[in-house]
């Protein structure tokens, strides 16, 4: 690990939320500056039996500029199915696919992400080829078994 | 980590680089959860002192109440009409060469110190109103540290926060050339 002074001011700061769920909705439970830590912070509160309802970790990342990004990087849920109907996430946040996920904001964007319109046009070429081919195939056996059928 | 990767040589490395502050659990008290961060244990505790929604008092939860975890714990009184100061300092994160020690003043704390780098981010524990820990690197008595930290509110009988807790825990790490700590 590279050394490197806590008073550095980077352009963007990630902070994890641990939060837990209470009364139908998300509460703010504590704050961690690590992502390891954070997740141990939460497992440590459902094994202490004081989230019941559920606990969850966000990255929260800021810019300078104020503009800021979230995402779930962790989720622990009493009974994950019957939570995931009454605990609807927050708008904007990725929806978790399994109980105790563990996600960052690389993967979290990449599943969440539509695709380019550059590889739906490829995509829409293929298909067009695809089709132009077999009606070439069917159009040759066709005219195959004319030709043979005098 | 390269001072991970020096420590993995020696056992005698390994016994030097290890946290300094940790105090293993008495056996006779029995603790509900034996976690092996400092962090955590102080978290549990001050967990324990909730009263339903309620923050915990700073009349009931005190520096003994963190048991084997007492040295390196320290309390701030936010409400002192000078500013925010230090009430409690445990033997583990006394500052050698600091006239000021207990009921100096946060501001006055040196900065080359594991005191003087957790206890200045006190004011987002009073925005959020939850406990906090911060990590990172920096100095203590002269020397590289990585260090972690957790500060948790504690409220007056009115419900208002009026001390903070906090708590840290350090080892040594190797200083490179040409990566300066500060």
């Amino acid at each position: 690990m590279a050394l490197q002074s806590s008073d550095a001011a980077p352009s963007l700061t990630r902070t994890y939320e641990i939060q837990r769920f209470s009364n139908g909705r998300w509460m703010l439970d504590s704050v961690a500056d690590d992502k390891k830590v954070a997740i141990e912070m939460a497992t440590a509160l459902c094994k202490g039996g004081r989230a019941p309802g559920g606990v969850q970790v966000m990255a929260v990342q800021q810019s300078r500029a104020g503009q800021f990004s979230e995402v779930r990087v962790f989720r622990s849920m009493p009974n994950d199915g019957a939570a995931e109907k009454q605990a609807p996430a927050p708008e904007g946040k990725a929806e978790p696919k399994a109980p105790a996920e563990v996600r960052d904001f690389k993967h979290g964007a990449h599943a969440d992400a539509p695709e380019s319109p550059k590889k739906e046009r490829f995509r829409d070429l293929v298909l067009a080829l695809k089709v132009a081919t077999f009606l070439g195939i069917a159009a040759a056996a066709f005219e195959a078994f004319h030709l043979l059928s005098r | 980590m390269h001072s991970r990767a020096c420590n993995a040589k020696t056992g005698l490395e390994e016994k030097g680089s290890a946290l300094q502050n940790i105090v293993p659990m008495p056996s006779a008290i029995p603790a509900p959860l034996a976690e092996k961060r400092l962090v955590l244990r102080i978290l549990d505790l001050w967990r324990r002192f909730h009263n339903g929604d309620e923050m915990p008092l700073a009349s009931a939860l005190t520096p003994p109440q963190a048991g084997a975890d007492v040295d390196p714990v320290y309390l701030i009184d936010i409400c002192h009409i000078a500013g925010p100061r230090f009430t409690y300092i445990g033997q583990a994160l006394q500052v050698p060469d600091w006239p000021g020690q207990s009921e100096a003043l946060i501001a006055e704390c040196p900065e080359d110190s594991v005191l003087g780098l957790t206890s200045r981010h006190w004011r987002e524990i009073v925005d959020r109103e939850v406990p906090v820990t911060r990590g990172g690197v920096g100095r203590n008595r002269g020397e590289a540290v990585l260090y972690r930290s957790i500060l948790v509110p504690l409220a007056d009988e009115s419900g208002r926060i009026s001390v903070i807790m906090g708590a840290a825990n350090w080892r040594l790490v190797e200083e490179h050339s040409g990566t300066p700590i500060e």
